[in-house]
């Protein structure tokens, strides 16, 4: 406690390192999922190839992923960035085919029938009924970002994993302690937040 | 009703699904006229639903042209053409994430009306579906039992007035009471605001009872087209006849309306002294009525009290098809 009580400041900013990582990494991920797992519901054909290989990659060990990474764009927070990015791929964009496709065809039928365009399906049909799934593809891949952020301080980007990098190297067992508590409190406050909105459009689906 | 000017025309429609080793629809002619209620009834894999969408253009046919209000329908845009046509699908397909007044709003909200507008087209269908608008309009679909689903669905099809409605099944899967009760409803409000309707079933039941004239289909092909006393009378073909099972024409009186074998003469019917009969009563009813008259002409009387009037002996036996009339000749 008493390094807590003496490092409180460093201690923030590294949690704010990790925040941010994860948040924009979050927010990047899901530039590129959303729409891809659009075009893959769509194109339904592409669907299997494309997750196929983007699950290939979600195997490839994240410290082998910043290794291979680290000659092209180095060490820091790019690299970091990138690798949890096209880690959280896979679990997005099959989340998003999955809700998209998920959507009962007979209410899509009912809205083709009834005169929607193509446009009006997906925005006022397709897409919330979709959301529940796509938002718990969402929360998984948060929770998972959050923990492997942790990694990002082994190539200098910085963020809560320094106290556990620290703490191993110098057999300081509270540093440990504060930083493993620290991620997981982040990732339990952020699935919570994103299972809070989930429910809220659960719910107006299914009424209350 | 025919001789109003024609609502929708199928000349030689067909189509073959890609892949498929014969047509699921063959060569299908037939004429809706305004105002209109044609029931299609064949059996699951008919063709049925298939024909019906290829009007709205959810399907495309392979061959053959169809009219709607005399215009070919590949000549406007398909989602101009279905904003113009009420569609209840076989499976309801309410929106589940909407309210039921926003489900009956899809197509007045995408035809840009105004709210106040909006709003009260939906309380007077839900008015009109016998669902009070302040205790329904705002639940899911979730909320409601299958008998409101498919009356909100039909609302749903009626909210911006169409003068065309397709109706695929609307009543498959309720209970007898339930059904009997929307098809009730049904007519009640075709009688009233003369909506041009093609009406999917398999049930030859509710076929007899709720049509102007029957089109028969089987594997892909209309076998008849008549009203229900025409396909019991005369069957064109084995099926048909099998299909309404003259057998069983005791059950098919029982449902099929009187008005339908009614001649209209209110001299005659006026001057009847048989006990009258309501035009909704069945023609069973009308039997029983006939035997109690000695066989004199029965009175038929619409909802106001008129007699409008009268069934004779002969309709009802025309109606009970060929084994009645050889069995029994008075
Ligand atoms: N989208 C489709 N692709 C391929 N074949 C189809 C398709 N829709 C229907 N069919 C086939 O066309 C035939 C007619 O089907 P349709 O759905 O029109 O029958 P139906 O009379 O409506 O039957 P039901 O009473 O069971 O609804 C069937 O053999 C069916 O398998
Ligand atoms: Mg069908």
């Amino acid at each position: 406690m008493t390094y807590l009580a003496e490092n409180w400041d460093f201690v923030l900013e590294l949690a704010w390192q990790h925040i941010s990582l994860a948040a924009s990494v979050l927010f990047i991920a899901l530039a590129l999922a959303l729409p891809l797992g659009v075009l893959l519901a769509r194109f339904g054909r592409l669907a299997t190839p494309v997750l196929g290989l983007l699950s290939v990659v979600y195997t490839i060990p994240s410290m082998a992923l910043f290794a291979l990474l680290i000659p092209v764009t180095g060490l820091g927070f790019k690299t970091a960035a990138t690798a949890l990015v096209v880690y959280s791929q896979f679990i997005l964009v099959r989340n998003t085919v999955a809700g998209l496709q998920g959507v009962d065809p007979a209410v899509l039928e009912a809205a083709v029938g009834m005169g929607m365009s193509g446009w009006q399906v997906f925005r006022e049909v397709r897409l919330p009924l979709a959301m529940p799934v796509i938002l718990a593809g969402v929360r998984v891949a948060a929770v998972s970002i959050i923990g492997l952020a942790s990694l990002a301080a082994w190539i200098n980007a910085g963020g809560l994993g320094v106290l556990l990098f620290q703490g191993l190297y110098q057999d300081h067992a509270t540093k440990i302690w504060t930083g493993t508590i620290l991620i997981a409190f982040i990732a339990i406050a952020a699935s919570r937040l994103l299972q809070r909105l989930e429910r809220r459009i659960r719910s107006g689906l299914d009424g209350p | 009703m025919t001789h109003l000017e024609p609502a929708i025309v199928l000349d030689r429609v067909s189509k073959t699904f890609p892949g498929a080793a014969r047509p699921a629809v063959s060569e299908c002619s037939l004429t809706v006229g305004a105002g209109e209620l044609v029931v299609l009834l064949g059996s699951s894999g008919s063709g049925k639903t298939t024909l019906l969408k290829m009007i709205n253009r959810l399907y495309e046919p392979t061959s053959g042209t169809i009219y709607v209000n005399g215009q070919d329908v590949r000549a406007v845009s398909a989602v101009e053409l279905r904003r113009r046509i009420g569609y209840v699908i076989q499976q309801v397909g309410l929106f589940p994430h909407q309210t039921v007044a926003q489900n009956i709003a899809t197509v007045p909200r995408i035809l840009g009306w105004d709210r106040k507008r909006i709003e009260e087209r939906c309380d007077f269908l839900l008015e009109l579906m016998q669902l009070p608008p302040e205790q329904f309009r705002d639940r899911r679909p979730r909320q409601l039992s299958g008998g409101q689903q498919q009356r909100v669905g039909i609302a749903r099809a009626l909210a911006a007035d169409p003068p065309i409605l397709l109706m695929d099944e609307p009543f498959g899967a309720l209970d007898a009471i339930t059904r009997e009760t929307l098809q009730d409803e049904l007519l009640r409000i075709q009688a009233q605001f003369q909506k041009t309707i093609l009406f999917v079933t398999h049930d030859v039941d509710e076929a007899l009872k709720l049509a102007d004239r029957i089109a028969v289909m089987k594997d892909g092909r209309i076998e008849q087209v008549g009203t229900a006393i025409e396909l019991l009378h005369r069957p064109a073909t084995p099926f048909v006849r099998q299909l309404l099972g003259a057998d069983d024409w005791l059950q098919r009186l029982s449902v099929v309306p009187v008005r339908r074998a009614m001649n209209a003469e209110p001299e005659v019917a006026a001057a009847s002294s048989a006990q009258p009969l309501p035009a909704e009563a069945s023609l069973r009813d009308a039997l029983e009525a006939l035997l109690r008259s000695d066989l004199k002409p029965v009175p038929i009387v619409d909802r106001r009290g008129r007699r409008v009037g009268v069934v004779r002996w002969e309709d009802v036996r025309a109606a009970a098809g060929d084994p009645f009339g050889q069995v029994v000749s008075p």
